[in-house]
């Protein structure tokens, strides 16, 4: 092949490549763009000021003066709007309704608060109860099992588990908690269960991974020193496992926290305002929530929909960076 | 004089009976000069466990049944002056404590695994017996062989996922065919040809972690508007569920995933290879084109096999952008629907939980298990086979 | 194969028409020897001639491997260590094994030499006698000057002679009766080796000691009995003085002037 031609092949190449990279970023970028320009909006509000009080608009009138759309706001309403704008009533205050309320029928009021408080206490307890199973369950097949070929077939059962669509999780739950044991739809304890079914292959996987991952020879100096093989599993082998199997816990909290499609099988969708006070009462829950606002379609929820999602977006943010920070400082070690 | 009283009384006499237990093993052991089979901890351990243990049950049941408290104070304290009494007589020098307490922490371990088991291998029976129920009503050949998917009918006909499968397969086209190459040529420009991969692969393996519903939600508010704007310019039909933004919205969603464990492959291989080519005189585009893909294909592979298991499993996008409606076309500015958003379909709305409507969503589930497990299993062979084993 | 009178010697450990099985395939045959107390014993051979084999059943680390079976006996003092009532684990506090990679564990030099001491309750956790205990291993081992003031710092950063070493100090710290050396030198630079090969010889003092080495050069600096090994079968053993000078049996010869192996 002549020089030129390899050349020729090369830059056409790193073209392709660039293009690739560029248009990736690009469009990510993009949507982050759109997304952010669009839930901005939730967090400043219009209010009208007069002497004595300030009032919050409603969100179609909102809509209309932020945005200048009237699609949504009655003629009546829009006259009266543009009157006090003319009067110069009618300001835009910072408004972190969204985060300080409950759901709301009224958009202006809606926010996420018991939404996040609820996926907060509920992704909790999951991982709470998750936790000791799935590394107990890690540990013993990994080392106490005699009989390698049980060992090996609930390896397999749990690993494909780990990879199964949510929503059979969300089906399965429905079965036996809804309707074999009649316990209340959205109810807390339906949504923790079926959390704590999905985070248990996912930390049982880390954990057979991280102990795997320990070279033979740590094993067999510890045999050699005359400790029981419970004592070196207990007490080296784990505490090295420990950094990695932190890691697939935070991993396994970032993807139960956002799942939206089991929850909306057990009925985590319905319309809940007030908070919780018993274990058999409704909770609402981030992900559901952004779903149940999604399917309004007035352009005040989408607006806020778009913030609770820049939310969603945060805390998820926040725990993958913890999560890198731990995966980094294990491998220094 | 509550539970909790009897609890915390019940521990702190665990403890002063492990301190006995010690000092008369150690005692014991001064006195007659002969060494002790274990350590004496282990010793103390076990009546900490037996009381522990019987604090536990005891306690619960306790809480669950009503019983007066001073028959309970009775019976609690007799039951641990007998434990005390049997550890005391029976805990000796000549017991090998350590072989006790392997055995408890080994049962420990053993009792939270098998709850960990049985719920998962539970899900698999569940799911099971129920598709077993729904083929007693709708038999298997017609289920898998048919075509139509109209579960109001409730006939024997009218439950056949081969349209499914066809939407699913036809989405799962769709994303490879985009996701693929730009996935191996970004990844490559970035492991390869870059200043900073780490910061560029930690970016994306942070937007790996991002969940399907915020996609599905740029699927309906952003994607599918463009779209269908840009087909009214062309003045092309469009629906606005289409295929088009849901194949974005999950090219856009596997990505990063793609694009991170590509880069985790590309950083498996040897350096040494690649310093071999360049001595030879290749130029590094040319390494990578001819030498690092071609020998990384089989791990390529197996990820693209995982990143197919994901789509296939793909609920949140597909449920929102592309409603619940049974339809095909392989026009991509109209819908398909897929095995997952009919599980959805299925399952919404009041439940009859005998109805095959209902147990249709079990026989969907153990198809795409099935699918799964078999997708899982190719994709460890192709690494197990054709992966090479670098003797370095 | 000659007896050879060891009636001036302690018998510490003995083996008698040992035969091992890894599944179907024979490792060693019909080997009988004895270790001598407070003597430092090698066994040579060429690769895959069952001496590794025969060190890991003195102290029973082969019943990991499955599928494996002994026969014959093995004694340690007078009691046999595979008779079914034997605590494996306490075998091994007695027995103890360095291996052939130094295998630190990835705690600082302090933990490794305390960890197993402090399991087995001979101290307790950053007591007086455990800092005594861990500075006269490391001394013992001729570490102490060198890692003094890095004595809390991770074992792993240590250059690999010095891995060994906190190895060999560990296994000396639960003061066991046999030390059992499984090629502690082949991952090793010749200084280190030196180095180990003189702490081999101060050690036998307080231990006893069994290594298993590919060199015959250093079998013959440091050991007071070797035995051959030949393809599962104890070829001959001898003091080391007549098994390198004057070697009685075809075989030992062709191996030790090189003419294989």
């Amino acid at each position: 092949m002549r020089y030129k031609d390899r050349i020729r092949k090369d830059k056409i190449q790193e073209i392709a490549m660039n293009a690739a990279l560029g248009f990736i970023l690009l469009a990510f970028a993009v949507i982050m763009i759109i997304v952010v320009h669009k839930g901005i909006g939730t967090f400043y509000h219009s209010f009208v000021i007069e002497e004595n009080r300030v009032v919050k608009l409603d969100s179609k009138a909102d809509i209309y003066y932020k945005y200048n759309n009237a699609a949504e706001i009655s003629l009546k309403d829009r006259e009266k709007i543009d009157e006090l704008i003319s009067q110069d009533k009618i300001e835009i205050r910072p408004d972190f309704s969204i985060i300080t309320n409950g759901d709301s029928t009224f958009a202006e009021n809606a926010g996420v608060k018991w939404s996040l408080l609820g996926s907060l206490i509920t992704v909790i307890t999951a991982i709470f109860i998750a936790m000791p199973l799935g590394i107990a369950a890690g540990v013993y097949i990994e080392e106490f099992v005699k009989n390698r070929f049980v060992a090996s077939s609930i390896d397999m059962a749990i690993n494909n588990l780990s990879s199964i669509p949510s929503v059979i999780y969300g089906v399965v739950a429905l079965y036996v908690l809804i309707g074999t044991f009649s316990l209340p739809r959205s109810s807390f304890i339906v949504a923790a269960f079926t959390l704590t079914l999905m985070a248990v292959p996912l930390i049982y996987v880390s954990t057979r991974q991280a102990l795997a991952s320990i070279p033979l020879s740590i094993k067999n100096a510890g045999l050699g020193l005359g400790l029981s093989h419970t004592q070196v599993v207990t007490k080296i082998l784990l505490p090295i496992a420990l950094p990695k199997i932190t890691t697939g816990v935070i991993m396994a909290i970032a993807r139960i926290f956002g799942e939206a499609a089991p929850l909306i099988l057990v009925g985590s969708v319905a319309f809940i305002a007030n908070a919780p006070s018993k274990i058999l009462d409704p909770i609402p829950l981030m992900p559901t929530q952004i779903y149940l606002w999604t399917q309004n379609i007035d352009t005040a929820f989408i607006e806020k929909s778009f913030g609770a999602i820049i939310i969603l977006l945060f805390i998820n943010l926040m725990v993958s960076i913890v999560s890198q920070r731990l995966t980094n400082k294990s491998e220094g070690l | 004089m509550n539970i909790a009283d009897i609890a915390l009384v019940n521990i702190l006499f665990g403890f002063l009976l492990k301190f006995l237990v010690e000092k008369n093993i150690n005692n014991d052991a001064q006195v007659s000069s002969k060494i002790i089979l274990s350590p004496a901890r282990f010793y103390g351990y076990i009546p900490l466990y037996s009381i522990l243990a019987f604090t536990f049950v005891f306690c619960s049941t306790l809480y669950i049944c009503n019983i007066e408290i001073v028959t309970a104070i009775a019976l609690d304290t007799s039951v641990i002056t007998l434990i005390s009494f049997l550890c005391l007589r029976y805990i000796t020098r000549a017991l090998n404590a350590r072989l006790i307490h392997d055995f408890i922490v080994r049962s420990c371990f053993l009792l939270i695994a098998s709850f960990a088991v049985i719920a998962t291998l539970g899900i698999i029976a569940i799911v099971l017996i129920k598709s077993v129920q729904f083929f007693k009503l709708i038999p298997m050949h017609k289920f898998l062989m048919g075509y139509e998917w109209f579960p109001e009918d409730a006939t024997e006909d009218s439950f056949g996922i081969l349209k499914l499968f066809q939407g699913t397969m036809y989405m799962v086209l769709l994303t490879m065919l985009f996701a693929v190459p730009l996935s191996v040529l970004s990844s490559a420009r970035i492991y390869f040809f870059s200043r900073h991969p780490k910061i560029i692969k930690s970016i994306f393996d942070t937007m790996s972690s991002v969940p399907s519903i915020v996609y599905g939600f740029i699927a309906i508010v952003i994607i599918s508007p463009f779209v269908t704007d840009i087909a009214k310019f062309f003045e092309i039909d469009a629906e606005s569920e289409n295929t088009i933004s849901a194949v974005i919205a999950i090219t856009l969603m596997i990505l990063p995933f793609l694009i991170s464990m590509s880069i985790e492959v590309f950083k498996n291989f040897p350096k040494t290879f690649i310093d071999a080519s360049l001595g030879l005189g290749l130029s590094k585009q040319e390494t990578v084109r001819t030498i690092v893909v071609p020998a990384v294909m089989p791990n390529l592979l197996a990820i693209y096999i995982i990143a197919i298991t994901r789509i296939i499993g793909e609920t949140m996008i597909v449920t929102m952008s592309l409603g619940m409606n049974a339809a095909f076309s392989a026009n991509p500015l109209k819908s398909v629907t897929t095995f997952t958003v009919q599980i959805v379909a299925a399952v919404t709305g009041d439940n009859d939980f005998a109805s095959p409507v209902f147990l249709s969503a079990f026989a969907i589930s153990i198809v795409l298990i099935c699918f799964t497990s078999i997708l899982n299993y190719i994709s460890i062979l192709i690494v197990r086979k054709f992966g090479h084993k670098y003797a370095l | 194969m000659f007896e050879i009178d060891l009636s001036h010697e302690r018998i510490k450990m003995s083996a008698k028409n040992v035969n091992l099985f890894y599944g179907d395939k024979q490792v060693l045959d019909d080997v009988s020897l004895n270790i001598c107390r407070n003597r430092v014993t090698a066994l040579i051979g060429p690769s895959g001639c069952g001496k590794s084999s025969f060190l890991r059943i003195l102290n029973r680390m082969n019943d990991q491997i499955t599928g494996c079976r002994v026969e014959g006996d093995i004694l340690l003092g007078k009691k046999h260590i595979y008779a079914p009532d034997i605590d494996v684990v306490r075998l091994r506090t007695k027995v103890g094994m360095v291996f052939q990679k130094p295998n630190p564990f990835p705690k600082t030099i302090y933990e490794n030499i305390a960890f197993a001491p402090r399991m087995h309750g001979l101290v307790n956790k950053n007591s007086k006698e455990e800092k005594e205990m861990v500075e006269q291993a490391l001394i013992d081992v001729g570490l102490f000057e060198d890692v003094k003031d890095r004595i809390n710092m991770p074992a792993l950063s240590l250059s690999g002679g010095q891995q060994q070493r906190v190895c060999i100090a560990r296994t000396m710290a639960i003061k066991p009766d046999v030390i059992l050396m499984d090629e502690p030198c082949s991952a090793l630079d010749p200084i280190a080796t030196a180095k180990i090969e003189g702490l081999i010889d101060t050690l036998k003092e307080k231990f006893t000691i069994v290594i298993v080495t590919h060199s015959m050069q250093q079998a013959a600096r440091v050991s007071d009995y070797t035995g051959f090994f030949n393809m599962g079968k104890l070829v001959e053993f001898n003091t080391t003085e007549i098994m390198f000078t004057n070697p009685r049996e075809k075989q030992t010869q062709d191996y030790i002037t090189g003419r294989f192996g």
